[in-house]
């Protein structure tokens, strides 16, 4: 406590230097956290945004992931409401899971004949009342998403579709504040006219059928076996979707409905079973708990099950790329602080060494000179981190409220700038404890100096 | 006992590329409980003779014993512990520490003792009454003329009641009169404490008050009086 009161007094000593020094900790503390922050803000944005979309994990056909996207049926789980089932009774993933559903991922065409336009599009089929569940997800608080992807459940031929999706197959009516229409003559357009393979085939369509009208679209895709099926959908409204290429490719249908297409009258399929659990945390132990059923009573199904990072790969790309730079910035101002600490310290042992000669001719070790600098390097590094963190939490707060924006690449809809910082312990105490660490190293080898000076040359110094 | 046995210490120090004996083959004894002057020109070696003494410094060859207790058989922070508990130092530069007050300059010795917080104020107490500095208690170095200052460093070396002060020329620094009140004060508390006072100086005032005088020369020490 005496060597304390005696490391705060002497910081005062010269308080320019000592403020100038508590300013460099305080500011590299700051940036540190608001980083680290922004960096929290946006992988808990990103994870949330994922699980609400695929869920914690997908439980899908083990080949799916390298062939299933061009041939769903082939890759299908045809026994999907078996493993549900069997997902329910295990006393272990009943604590975890809170959401299972199915899902029919497949790649098709979405056409509307009275426009004379068509498109690619990936078409999505789903629960609604699994994918409302899914949109419910909040472990980090951040509250509603944009996307709320419920369809009508009444409605068995409903359908969303994307912005971009609305506008190149002319549905203006969805697409109200945003242009609309062609500006060739339908004889012109041909770049989104049918494969001429294909051609014969609307034509018979269109004769057995009435054209579409509005909000009628039609999606056709391959079905088992590899022929081609068409089914006519109601587009109840637009979703824009965050990313553009998903915006402009994104068809959300029923379930029912995107099995009628794949798999026509016979056994129905899905692409993937959703998983969502309570939190994060619980992936690994859901994971384990799947495979270890993969291996028993589900090991007549050729199942495997992927978590949210690896079916989006972009996830830890992103936070790959955010933790390089964050690390990047704490390796700057760790380069600052131990400089700037450890010049203070050496200024303060070289005034004071006829000090450091009386006090060691008086009776104190080498260690207590060198511990009484030490706690002015801690004293230093404690006042500058504290001050750094509560500065940090009230910049955070202003940044929060201050409605910032800002575009990530290839997304549509501005993202607000989150900084969070306050409930992250382990962040702020890992900043604490790395800038203290700084603190205390660059105060060791001044420390040691004085430590180890002669006391007659002490004595003598002037 | 004596205070202070020293036989065949030499001292040598580099200046640039030149040897300086500092201490030739010093054999004195100092006796306890007595104001031993050590007088000298500047440069004679008064100092370093000290500071051998003390323990801050350590002869090239040698025996020093202080108090029973062989010198050169302690390691530094032996030494650094006998210093605590048995010396006193009083500087010429008075040497206090500037962002500690009155109080917690004199205060030092004890803590580095071991002693309860009540016996320090007890003891500090008393000790600034003593060297009429009671009322100064609060105040810091920097606020004190050099008499006072001095009365402090002379606190800070009797607190702990030492057996032997090395006071290198405290005078020096301070008028006449000033310094003889320094002398007087030092005098009378080495009388009442029953401490060995080693006190070195060139002033005439400070021999003519010496128990017993040693003559530094060039390294070499001569005993010129005794009382």
């Amino acid at each position: 406590m005496q060597t304390f009161k005696l490391a705060l007094r002497n910081l005062l000593r010269n308080r320019r230097r000592t403020l100038s020094t508590l300013c460099a900790i305080t500011v590299g503390a700051v940036g540190i956290l608001l980083f680290g922050g922004y960096n929290r803000s946006i992988e808990y944005s990103l994870q949330t945004t994922f699980v609400r979309d695929t869920g914690h994990l997908q439980i899908q056909h083990k080949d799916y992931l390298l062939n299933g996207s061009a041939n769903p049926a082939e890759y299908s789980i045809k026994n999907y409401q078996k493993i549900m089932a069997q997902i329910e009774q295990d006393p272990e993933l009943r604590q975890m899971v809170v959401v299972k559903t199915p899902v029919l991922i497949l790649n098709g065409i979405a056409g509307n004949y009275a426009a004379g336009t068509s498109r690619p599009v990936l078409i999505y089929g789903s629960e609604a009342a699994g994918q409302e569940a899914l949109n419910k997800w909040d472990e980090y608080h951040l509250g509603k998403g944009n996307q709320e992807r419920t369809l009508n459940e009444h409605a068995p031929d409903a359908a969303m579709i994307g912005a971009g999706v609305a506008r190149m197959l002319q549905l203006c009516d969805f697409i109200a504040d945003q242009p609309c229409g062609s500006s060739v003559t339908p004889a012109e357009n041909n770049t989104t006219a049918l494969p001429d393979a294909l051609t014969l085939l609307a034509q018979q369509t269109r004769e057995e059928r009435k054209p579409s009208t509005g909000d009628q679209i039609e999606l056709l895709a391959a079905s088992v076996g590899g022929a081609p099926n068409i089914i006519r959908v109601q587009v109840e409204a637009v979703q824009p979707q965050a990313a553009r290429e998903l915006d402009d490719s994104y068809v959300g249908i029923h379930l029912a409905q995107a099995q009628q297409l794949v798999f026509g009258r016979d056994q129905a399929g899905v692409t993937a079973i959703t998983l969502q659990l309570r939190n994060t945390g619980q992936l690994e132990a859901a994971r384990a708990r799947l495979q270890q059923l993969f291996k028993t009573t589900l090991a007549d199904e050729p199942l495997a099950v992927y978590d949210f990072s690896q079916l989006q790969p972009l996830y830890n790309q992103i936070l790959d790329m955010f933790g390089k730079i964050f690390h990047f910035l704490l390796a700057l101002i760790l380069c600052i602080a131990l400089f700037t600490v450890g010049n203070t310290m050496s200024m303060a042992v070289l005034e004071r060494t006829i000090e450091i000669g009386t006090l060691r001719a008086v009776g104190l070790k080498r260690q207590d000179i060198q511990r009484l600098f030490l706690n002015e390097g801690i004293l230093l590094g404690i006042i500058g981190c504290l001050t750094g963190i509560i500065l940090s939490l009230f910049l955070a707060y202003l940044i929060n409220r201050s409605g910032l924006t800002w575009h990530p690449p290839g997304v549509i809809a501005p993202i607000p700038i989150k900084i969070r910082i306050w409930g992250e312990w382990t962040m702020l105490l890992s900043v604490l404890a790395i800038l203290m660490v700084a603190a205390v190293s660059s105060s060791w080898w001044p420390a040691r100096r004085a430590a180890n000076v002669h006391i007659v040359q002490a004595l003598r110094h002037a | 006992m004596w205070a202070v046995e020293i036989k065949g210490i030499c001292k040598n120090y580099l200046l640039g590329q030149s040897k300086v004996e500092a201490l030739r083959d010093i054999n004195i004894k100092i006796a306890s409980r007595r104001f031993t002057v050590l007088s000298g020109q500047s440069g004679s070696g008064k100092t370093t003779l000290l500071n051998v003494i003390g323990g801050i410094d350590c002869p090239d060859q040698g025996s020093l014993v202080i108090a029973g207790q062989e010198m050169s058989r302690l390691n530094d922070d032996q030494r650094s512990a006998f210093r605590a508990r048995n010396l006193g130092f009083i500087f010429q530069n008075f040497n206090l520490i500037p962002v500690l007050s009155v109080w917690e300059n004199v205060e030092i010795p004890l803590i580095l003792q071991g002693t309860t917080v009540a016996q320090r104020k007890s003891a500090i107490m008393n000790m600034l009454e003593t060297v009429g500095l009671a009322e100064k208690a609060r105040s810091l170095p920097g606020q004190l003329s050099g008499g006072q200052r001095q009365r402090v460093a002379i606190a800070r070396a009797l607190i702990h009641r030492p057996s032997l002060v090395l006071a290198d020329e405290p005078t020096a620094n301070l008028d006449s009169k000033t310094g003889n009140s320094i002398l007087q004060l030092l005098r009378r508390l080495q009388q009442e404490h029953s401490v060995t006072v080693v006190f070195s100086s060139h002033d005439p005032q400070v021999i003519a008050e010496a128990d017993d005088l040693y003559q530094v020369h060039d390294g070499n020490v001569t005993r010129i009086a005794m009382q």
